[in-house]
C-alpha cells in the first residue's frame, strides 16, 4: 500500500527531482571549479582571507536553489492532485484520509531531505579539499537556513495548494512568504547559529500542517 | 493532529506578524536616535557636547563652530593652523603637529562587537622581518587542541611550526583551547604585535612570532578577570596594546612592553548593552559610556586620574510619541536582528507599560463577536481567544487567517 | 437491507439553501438514478455520500457507517466514479492499474484489461492524451477491477458520445445485475437512463419531485394534450396537474391521475374541450414534464 503511494508520488515528482539534482550538481561543479581557479589566480592565502575577514563566500550560488527546489517539488506533487480535485480519488482509497495524505507528504519530504543532504554532503566533501573546518563549519551554518527554507517552502506550498478556498490560499501565501523570508535574511557568515534550533523546530512542526488543508478539503469548504 | 496543525499555523502567523508589522511601523515612524559626541577641552577644562549642529558645554552654553574649534585645538589643529589661530603651547607644553598626531586616538566599542560570529583562523605575521613593510604569511593558525598552522595552498598542517608554537604555549602554562583570539590581522598597521589570547581557563597571553620563533608571554592580573572581549589597537603613541573588556569588572588596557593592566575609571559597564568611546589627545582621554538614552562622560589625565565627569539622559524610545504609540498598539515585537548583536535570533521585546492591554481587549472583543456571528461554540474557541488576548492584533489576524472551523461528527444513530 | 440511508439531509452554501430534510434509501442490489437539472444538488448529494462534504444537518450512512467517518474496510466496498471520469491522467494505463491494485486485496485486473484491449491506445500513452470516451473506459475498468459492492457514479454520461454512453450503460446494467451490485448513479442527461436504472429519484431545486421504481413512475406519470373549446377561458387545473404548459387553446399537462379522473375533473370544473389525448412519454419527456422546461 505504501509502495503504491510512493509509486504515484514518484511518477509525479521524478522529473523535477532529477532536474533539481542535475542543477544542484551543476551548481556544485561551478562552485569548485571557481574555487580551484581563484586559488590559482588570487593566491590561496588571500582567498582564505576574504572568507575569514571580508565576509565573502564561495557558495552564494546555492542560496535560492533549495527554495526553488522545494517550490517546484510541492507544485509537481500537489498541482496534479488539485486539478479537477483529483485528490478525492486518493481520499477515497481504503486508507484513512489523514494517513494517506501524511504518507504522500512524508515521501515528498523524504526525497527533499535526501536531495538536500546529498548536496550539503557533496559541498562539505568538496570544500574539505580546499579549506579547513574553520572555514567549512561557518559556511554550513550559513547555508543550513537556506535548505531549511526549502523544506518550509515545500510544506507551506503544499498547504496552500490543497486549501480549497482561494481567499484562504491568498492568506496562507502571505504568512508563508513572511515566514520563508526569515530563512533568507542576509547576515554575516555564521550569524544564523543561535536561531537555527528554533528554525529547525518550527520547520519540523510545519511538516504535517498540510493535514489542515486536507481536512478543509474533505469537509467541503468552498 | 488537525487541530494541532492549525495551532502551529496560527502561532507561525503570530510570529510572522510580530516581526513584520512592527518592522513596517518602525520603517515609517522611527526617528534617528540621538548620538552625541563628547570631547574634553584642554582649553576650557570642561566637556563639549556636539549633537548634530549644536555644540554646547555641560551648562548649556552654545558654541559657534569657530569657538568650538578653538576650544578643541588638539582635534582641529590643522584647521587652526590654517587660520593662524593655533596656540604655540598649552599648559606649558609646546604644541607641534607630530606630537599632537601621535597622541591622538579614537576608539569605539559597541555590544555588536561582543555578539558577532568571529573567525577561528588568523594569520601570524612576522613581527621583526627586518623589512619596512609587513607581509602576510601563507598560512593561518588556529588554537584548538593545540596551536596549528595550516598552509592555505595545500590545506595541510605545517607540523613543525605547529609543534614549535604549541610547545611554547604549554611552557607558559597555556590551557587549550583558546577562548578569545584578538589581533589586527592585516598588514596595514605600523608594527605587528601578534595576538592577545585567552586560554580555556581565562588567563591572558600575548603570542607573536619573532624571526620565525614563537614569543609567548603570560600576562599576570591582580585578580582573576572574566574577559569577554579584547580588541588590539595600533596606537602611534605605543602607550598600550589592547582594550580588555570584562563581564562586570570594568575595562582595562594592557600597557605596552610592561604588560601592566590599567583599569579605566568606568563603573557599572555592561559590555552586552553599553557602548564605550574614548577620545585621546596629548593631555586627556575623554571616555564616554552610552546607554540607550543616556551617557556618562569621564575625562582622565595622562596618568588615568579623573579630571571631570558629566552625565546626561534624554527621553527613551518608549517615552517619545512614536514609541508610546507603538507600545499602545503592539504588546511586543520580535526581531530577527538587533542593534546590539550581529547574530540572527528571535529577539523578544515586550512593550513597556500596559497601554497595549486596551488594544488587546478590543481585539479580544472583535474575535468574540466574530465567533458568535458565525455561530461557533465559545468553548471550542477558548484557545483562540487566549491567543488573541495575549498577542493582540497579531493573534486576531492569525486566528482569522486560519479559520477554526471544525465540525463534530456524530456517530450513526442506530449504533 | 439498505446500502445507502440518508436521513434528513439539510445543506446550505452560505445562505443559499440546497435542500432541507431530504431523506432517501438505496436498497442493496438496486440501481438508483438520481436525476436533476444542473444545480439542483446532485453533486452536493454525491459529495456528502463520499464524505467530501459535511451536511449542515442530517447524515448519510453507507453500510451503516456515517459517510463522514467511513472506515477503510467500507471504503474498499465502494467504487467511486468522479464526474467527468476524473483520474490521475499523468499515468498510463499500466501505471494506474499498478497504483490502484496495491490498495485492494480482491483486485481483479481481468475486466480492466479486457476493456483496455478494446481501446486503441499505446501502452505508454498517458491518460491525459486519451479521448473522453477512452478515459471513461479506464475509469470504469478500474472500478470493475476493484470489484466493489456499491458503485457511485457521478454524471458518468458527461462528455461521452452516444456510442460510448450506450456501451457504458449496457455494460453496467449487465454487470450490476450479474454480480448483485448496488449502483447509485446521477445524471443530467436522461436519454438511455431507463435502460439502466431500477429506481428513479428526480430532484428539483430544494426538493425531491419523485422517488419510485422506474416502471411505476413511467406507468403512473402521464401527459395529456387538450385543445380548449374556449380560447380565452381561464383554466384552473391546480387540483390535479403537476405541471401545465399552455399555448393559447393548446394545453399540455402532466399528472399522476388517470384519463378517467382527469376527464371527471374537467367536467366538474366545467371546462370544455375539442380534443383530448394521452401522449406516450419517454423518461426524458417525463423528466421535462416533471421539472419544466426552464
Amino acid at each position: 500500500m505504501f509502495k503504491s503511494i510512493i509509486y504515484k508520488e514518484w511518477i509525479k515528482i521524478r522529473l523535477i527531482v532529477l532536474i533539481s539534482l542535475g542543477l544542484s550538481l551543476l551548481a556544485l561543479i561551478n562552485i569548485f571549479l571557481k574555487v580551484r581557479h581563484d586559488i590559482l589566480f588570487v593566491d590561496a592565502a588571500n582567498y582564505w582571507y576574504s572568507f575569514l575577514f571580508r565576509g565573502s563566500t564561495y557558495f552564494g550560488i546555492l542560496k535560492y536553489l533549495p527554495f526553488a527546489i522545494g517550490l517546484a517539488v510541492a507544485i509537481a506533487q500537489y498541482i496534479p492532485e488539485t486539478v479537477n480535485k483529483r485528490i478525492k480519488l486518493t481520499f477515497h482509497l481504503p486508507v484513512s484520509e489523514n494517513g494517506i495524505l501524511i504518507r504522500m507528504h512524508a515521501f515528498g519530504a523524504a526525497v527533499l531531505v535526501t536531495l538536500f543532504l546529498v548536496v550539503m554532503g557533496l559541498f562539505t566533501a568538496g570544500s574539505a579539499i580546499f579549506f579547513p573546518s574553520n572555514i567549512i563549519n561557518p559556511s554550513l551554518v550559513t547555508m543550513t537556513p537556506w535548505f531549511l527554507g526549502g523544506m518550509a517552502t515545500y510544506f507551506l506550498v503544499a498547504l496552500i495548494l490543497l486549501e480549497p478556498v482561494w481567499i484562504y490560499r491568498g492568506l496562507y501565501a502571505v504568512v508563508a512568504a513572511g515566514f520563508v523570508t526569515l530563512f533568507y535574511t542576509s547576515a554575516s557568515i555564521g550569524a544564523f547559529r543561535p536561531v537555527l534550533p528554533a528554525l529547525i523546530l518550527i520547520t519540523v512542526l510545519l511538516s504535517f500542517v498540510v493535514l489542515f488543508s486536507g481536512y478543509r478539503f474533505r469537509k467541503g469548504e468552498m | 493532529m488537525i487541530k494541532i496543525s492549525r495551532y502551529i499555523l496560527v502561532l507561525t502567523a503570530v510570529l510572522v506578524a510580530s516581526i513584520a508589522l512592527p518592522a513596517f511601523y518602525w520603517t515609517v515612524f522611527e526617528k534617528v536616535p540621538r548620538s552625541p559626541q563628547i570631547y574634553y577641552s584642554c582649553v576650557t577644562g570642561d566637556f563639549i557636547i556636539a549633537d548634530g549642529n549644536k555644540r554646547t558645554d555641560p551648562s548649556g552654553k552654545e558654541f559657534t563652530l569657530d569657538e568650538y574649534e578653538r576650544a578643541l585645538p588638539l582635534l582641529y589643529f590643522r584647521q587652526l593652523m590654517a587660520d593662524g589661530e593655533m596656540p604655540d603651547s598649552i599648559h606649558g607644553i609646546k604644541l607641534e603637529a607630530p606630537s599632537i598626531s601621535r597622541a591622538s586616538s579614537f576608539y569605539r566599542y559597541t555590544p555588536r562587537k561582543l555578539k558577532t560570529p568571529v573567525p577561528t583562523l588568523y594569520p601570524m605575521l612576522e613581527s621583526q622581518s627586518g623589512k619596512v613593510n609587513l607581509a602576510m604569511p601563507d598560512d593561518y593558525f588556529r588554537i584548538e587542541k593545540r596551536m596549528e598552522f595550516i598552509v592555505a595552498k595545500t590545506n595541510r598542517i605545517n607540523e613543525e611550526k605547529s609543534a614549535l608554537f604549541t610547545d611554547a604555549l604549554i611552557e607558559e602554562g597555556f590551557v587549550f583551547p583558546a577562548k578569545i583570539i584578538a589581533g589586527i590581522p592585516t598588514t596595514r598597521k605600523s608594527v605587528d604585535e601578534g595576538y592577545f589570547v585567552t586560554d580555556s581557563g581565562g588567563s591572558l597571553f600575548h603570542v607573536k612570532m619573532i624571526k620565525g620563533e614563537p614569543y609567548v608571554v603570560r600576562i599576570e592580573t591582580e585578580e582573576k578577570l572574566d574577559i569577554v572581549y579584547i580588541e588590539a589597537v595600533d596606537l602611534r603613541s605605543r602607550e598600550f596594546y589592547c582594550y580588555v573588556f570584562t563581564k562586570n569588572q570594568g575595562i582595562f588596557v594592557v600597557m605596552d612592553e610592561v604588560y601592566d593592566l590599567q583599569r579605566l575609571p568606568v563603573d557599572g559597564f555592561n559590555p552586552e548593552i553599553h557602548t564605550f568611546r574614548i577620545n585621546a589627545d596629548l593631555f586627556n582621554k575623554c571616555i564616554t559610556v552610552l546607554g540607550e538614552n543616556w551617557y556618562q562622560a569621564i575625562a582622565v589625565d595622562d596618568m588615568y586620574k579623573v579630571v571631570g565627569t558629566h552625565y546626561e539622559e534624554w527621553s527613551g524610545l518608549y517615552e517619545r510619541a512614536e514609541g508610546k504609540a507603538f507600545a499602545s498598539i503592539f504588546p511586543f515585537e520580535i526581531r530577527m536582528k538587533d542593534d546590539n548583536s550581529a547574530f540572527i535570533r528571535f529577539f523578544f521585546r515586550p512593550s513597556p507599560g500596559y497601554r497595549w492591554i486596551i488594544v488587546n481587549l478590543v481585539a479580544l472583543i472583535i474575535a468574540f463577536i466574530m465567533i458568535r456571528r458565525r455561530g461557533w461554540a465559545i468553548g471550542a474557541n477558548i484557545a483562540d481567544l487566549l491567543i488573541v488576548g495575549i498577542t493582540g492584533i497579531y493573534g486576531l489576524a492569525a486566528t482569522q487567517f486560519f479559520p477554526n472551523k471544525f465540525t463534530v461528527n456524530k456517530q450513526p444513530n442506530n449504533k | 437491507m439498505y446500502a445507502i440511508e440518508c436521513k434528513n439531509l439539510t445543506h446550505y452554501y452560505g445562505k443559499k439553501m440546497v435542500y432541507e430534510n431530504l431523506s432517501f434509501n438505496v436498497e442493496e442490489g438496486k440501481i438508483l438514478g438520481l436525476l436533476g437539472k444542473n444545480g439542483t444538488g446532485k453533486s452536493t448529494t454525491i459529495n456528502i455520500l463520499n464524505g467530501f462534504l459535511q451536511p449542515c444537518a442530517g447524515e448519510c450512512l453507507i453500510y451503516g457507517e456515517n459517510t463522514q467517518l467511513l472506515t477503510p474496510e467500507t471504503k474498499r466496498r465502494i467504487g467511486f466514479l468522479i464526474e467527468g471520469h476524473v483520474q490521475y491522467t499523468f499515468m498510463n494505463i499500466h501505471q494506474i492499474e499498478k497504483f490502484y491494485s496495491g490498495f485492494y486485496e480482491g483486485w481483479n485486473s481481468a475486466p480492466y484489461w479486457e476493456l483496455m484491449s478494446k481501446l486503441k491506445v499505446t501502452p505508454k500513452q498517458k491518460i491525459s492524451s486519451m479521448s473522453c470516451g477512452q478515459r471513461s473506459q479506464v475509469a470504469l475498468g478500474l472500478i470493475l477491477a476493484q470489484n466493489p459492492d456499491l458503485l457511485i457514479l457521478d454524471d458518468f454520461s458527461m462528455g461521452l458520445d452516444p456510442g460510448y454512453r450506450r456501451l457504458f450503460i449496457d455494460y453496467m446494467r449487465e454487470y450490476a445485475k450479474a454480480e448483485h451490485k448496488t449502483v447509485f448513479v446521477t445524471s443530467h442527461i436522461i436519454q438511455d437512463m431507463e435502460r439502466l436504472i431500477d429506481d428513479v429519484m428526480i430532484m428539483d431545486y430544494n426538493k425531491i419531485l419523485a422517488q419510485q421504481p422506474i416502471g411505476q413512475f413511467m406507468n403512473t406519470f402521464r401527459q395529456f394534450n387538450i385543445s380548449l373549446a374556449d380560447h380565452n377561458a381561464a383554466v384552473d387545473l391546480d387540483g390535479i396537474a403537476v405541471n401545465i404548459e399552455r399555448v393559447k387553446d393548446k394545453i399540455e399537462f402532466y399528472t399522476y391521475s388517470t384519463e378517467e379522473d382527469v376527464k371527471g375533473y374537467l367536467k366538474m370544473k366545467g371546462i370544455g374541450y375539442n380534443s383530448f389525448e394521452e401522449v406516450k412519454m419517454s423518461l426524458e419527456d417525463a423528466f421535462i414534464g416533471l421539472t419544466r422546461k426552464y
